[in-house]
C-alpha cells in the first residue's frame, strides 16, 4: 500500500490529524494538522485548520496558521488566508495570500519572499498591459524620452520626415510633415490618422527631439 | 481513482464524513460516517462508531458498526461493539466481542 495518505474529494474530517507522512487533502478538513511530513492542498482542496508540518504546498484554500519547519508553497491558484512561519515561503504567480509572514532562521535557500500581498493573476496583468497601450500616445506627448519600445520606430520616421523639410523650408513646417508622414506610413494606417487628430502636439515633440540631437 | 487512504502513521481524532471509499491504515478516533465501503487494514485501529453502506475489517474496530448493505470480519481481526446490519460475515479467527443485529 502506498505510504502517503490522501483524503479524497468528498471527504470531510472535523478534528485533529496527526501523522509522520505525507498526506494530500483533496477534500476538507476542520480543524489542526500536524504532520512531520508534507502536507499538500490539492486544487480542490479547502482546510481550515491551524497547520504544521515539514513541508506544506498549498493549490486550494487554506484558512488558518500555517507553521513549517522547512517551507510553504503557495502555487497558482492557491488562497491562503492567515499567518504563514517558515524558513522558506514561495509565493507563485496567482496565488492570493492575507496574512503576515514571518520567515524563521536561514533555511537550505534563503529566497524566500516576504510579501504580505500576492495577487497578480495573468488576467491582472494583462489588464495592466492594455491600459499601457491605451495610454501610450499620452505618455509620448508629455515625455518624449521614454517612449515604449514598440512605438520607437514610428518616432524615428517622423524624425527623418521632419529633418528634411525643416532645412528647406523652416517655420512651414508643420503641415507639410503631417503629409509626408501619412504616405510614409502607410503600413501604420491607424496610428498615423491618430496621429493627425493630435496635430498640434507633434511640432513641439519634434522639435524637442531635433534639439536633442 | 480518488480512493481516500489514511496511513498507518497517521492519527484522526474528530468526525469524518463523505461519499467515496476509505481505507485505513492508521488510527481514528471518533466517528465515521460515509456512504460507500470502509476497509480498515491490518495495521488500522479505530475507535469510533461507524456509519457506513459496506465495512470490511482486517485490523481492530472499537464501536459501534452500522452498515446498510454489509460487515465482513476477517480472521484476524478484532472487533469490540455492536454491529447492525442486513448482512454478515464473521470469518474464522476473528475476534469479536458484541451483539449483532441483521434486521437493518
Amino acid at each position: 500500500m502506498p505510504a502517503s495518505t490522501t483524503l479524497g474529494p468528498t471527504i470531510h474530517v472535523r478534528g485533529r490529524i496527526l501523522g509522520e507522512e505525507d498526506l494530500r487533502v483533496e477534500g476538507r478538513v476542520d480543524g489542526a494538522i500536524e504532520l512531520s511530513e508534507t502536507l499538500i492542498v490539492e486544487e480542490s482542496g479547502v482546510v481550515l485548520a491551524e497547520i504544521q508540518a515539514r513541508d506544506v504546498v498549498v493549490r486550494g484554500i487554506v484558512i488558518g496558521n500555517v507553521t513549517a519547519t522547512d517551507s510553504v508553497t503557495l502555487d497558482a491558484g492557491a488562497k491562503l488566508m492567515g499567518d504563514i512561519e517558515a524558513p522558506r515561503v514561495i509565493l507563485a504567480d496567482g496565488a492570493a495570500f492575507k496574512g503576515s509572514v514571518k520567515v524563521t532562521g536561514a533555511g537550505p535557500r534563503p529566497r524566500a519572499r516576504k510579501t504580505s500581498v500576492a495577487s497578480a493573476s495573468p488576467v491582472a496583468r494583462g489588464a495592466g498591459r492594455t491600459t499601457v497601450a491605451g495610454s501610450i500616445p499620452r505618455v509620448r506627448a508629455a515625455r518624449p524620452d521614454a517612449p515604449p519600445p514598440q512605438e520607437d520606430e514610428p518616432t524615428v520616421v517622423v524624425r527623418r520626415q521632419d529633418v528634411a523639410p525643416a532645412q528647406k523650408a523652416p517655420k512651414k513646417a508643420p503641415p507639410k510633415p503631417a503629409k509626408a508622414a501619412s504616405k510614409k506610413k502607410t503600413a501604420k494606417k491607424k496610428t498615423a490618422k491618430k496621429r493627425t487628430k493630435a496635430r498640434p502636439k507633434v511640432p513641439s515633440r519634434k522639435k524637442r527631439k531635433v534639439s536633442r540631437r | 481513482m480518488a480512493n481516500t487512504v489514511i496511513g498507518s502513521t497517521i492519527v484522526i481524532d474528530g468526525e469524518i464524513s463523505g461519499e467515496e471509499d476509505l481505507t485505513v491504515l492508521g488510527t481514528v478516533k471518533g466517528r465515521i460516517a460515509l456512504r460507500e465501503h470502509i476497509h480498515v487494514e491490518p495495521t488500522g485501529v479505530i475507535e469510533a462508531n461507524i456509519e457506513t453502506a459496506t465495512i470490511t475489517v482486517e485490523g481492530t474496530v472499537t464501536g459501534d458498526i452500522h452498515a446498510t448493505e454489509r460487515a465482513e470480519l476477517k480472521s484476524n481481526c478484532r472487533v469490540v461493539g455492536d454491529i447492525r446490519a442486513p448482512r454478515i460475515l464473521i470469518a474464522d479467527g476473528a475476534s469479536f466481542k458484541g451483539t449483532v443485529d441483521m434486521e437493518g
